[in-house]
């Protein structure tokens, strides 16, 4: 499936510095695989080391939290809008 | 304002200062009363804090609360506008007060020169009807927000990073979830890079700053019974100042949540590291970690 996956804030340094970027896969633990392969600090800032997603970073599929539906499984449809935010905590 | 639209027992004054709030229909002499009886407490006295503190004294807030236990650096001026070139060395909640009563002398500023800690923080809170998340690590920011679930305080949420911004309200309604619903834990140290390493912009807490006050003031306004404005409840605002845009993310409450989902919490069990996580061994028992907080100076 092709979606679009936004960066937002300064996680866009991770896409080289695109606001967005355009993936094939069936869920978003696949766009992220895809991604790594091409981002290669991506994985590692995302991604804790037993795969899991990092507890500060949050990834919504139109908008809802994929931490309440499957997770990285949550399974992506055409035109799917893939945000993806951290905590910051500067002041 | 003439004197004839004088409806209360106040002076002419009052009227001059807050004139163009009592010309707003979703402010009026009531909504300034209301502001003038409220009280805040701002958590820093930084970037954020700076407009935040700023825009609550000028709008007449009756008594507001500054924590920081900071002194004032020359590459603090860049974007803390609260503080000038001679504080340079001097503690941060003095000169934000020194620059507050030349702008409005009628505003009681309770100053705190102190890290705000398990042994601490639900003194602080509880003296106020809500609370500003102005400061500038996640270790404060988990106990910020425990402490307001636990007080049940509303809490005004804003933080910054290089050109970016976030900005929310978790107002303790049942409805609402907190900081731990948005982000569970805070992240491991050396992935986030600290304003220092990576830069701000100075301007960006000037703006979030600014949308804190702004929100500060909507719950206020609409705690006495009427809809001043909308207040940021579950939403997420996120600012982009390369792009000089806005974007909004719904947020949802954790029924799970360790903190807001569990009516057992109790911050004194929190090991507030930069990790936070609330499965974290209990720290130092509160009866030896206690101590009474003192205002430095009440200014009425």
């Amino acid at each position: 499936m092709q979606a679009k996956i936004e960066f937002l804030g300064p996680l866009k340094q991770l896409v080289d510095g695109q606001d967005a970027v355009e993936v094939h896969a069936a869920s978003v633990g696949e766009a992220l695989e895809e991604l790594q392969q091409q981002y290669g600090q991506l994985g590692k800032r995302l991604l804790a080391e037993d795969g899991s997603l990092h507890r500060h970073i949050n990834i919504y599929v139109n908008e809802e939290d994929i931490r309440f539906r499957e997770n990285l499984q949550t399974v992506l449809s055409p035109g799917d809008q893939v945000t993806v935010i951290s905590a910051i905590a500067g002041g | 304002m003439s004197t004839s639209a004088r409806t209360m027992d106040k002076p002419l004054d009052w009227y001059n200062r807050y004139a163009r709030h009592i010309a707003l229909e979703e402010v009026g002499e009531s909504g300034q009363l209301a502001l003038n009886a409220a009280s805040v407490l701002v958590i820093g006295t930084g970037g954020l804090g700076s407009p935040v503190a700023l825009y609550l004294t000028a709008a007449g807030v009756g008594t507001l609360g500054l924590v920081d236990f900071d002194t004032v650096s020359l590459n603090n001026l860049q974007r803390q506008i609260l503080h000038g070139t001679s504080d340079q060395g001097r503690p941060k909640v003095q000169s934000a007060w020194e620059t507050l009563r030349e702008i409005n002398p009628e505003v009681k500023v309770h100053l705190y020169q102190e890290k705000m800690t398990t042994a601490n923080a639900l003194d602080l809170v509880q003296e106020y009807d809500l609370v500003v998340d102005a400061s500038d690590n996640f270790a404060t920011r988990f106990l910020i927000n425990d402490v307001c679930v636990q007080a049940g305080k509303p809490l005004v949420f804003g933080a910054v990073l290089q050109f970016a911004g976030q900005v929310t309200v978790f107002t303790q309604e049942e409805d609402c979830g907190c900081y731990r619903c948005l982000f569970p834990e805070s992240p491991p140290p050396e992935l986030v890079p600290t304003c220092e390493q990576a830069g701000i912009f100075g301007v960006t807490p000037g703006i979030i700053g600014s949308l804190q006050a702004s929100q500060a003031l909507l719950l206020i306004l609409n705690s006495d019974g009427h809809t001043a404005g909308e207040i940021l409840k579950n939403r997420l605002l996120i600012y982009d100042g390369k792009q000089a845009s806005f974007r909004e993310i719904s947020l949802a409450r954790n029924p799970e949540c360790p903190v807001c989902g569990n009516p057992d919490f109790d911050l004194r069990k929190v090991e507030y590291t930069e990790t936070c996580a609330v499965d974290a061994p209990p720290a130092v028992s509160i009866s030896s970690r206690h101590t009474t907080t003192v205002p430095l100076a009440d200014i009425g």
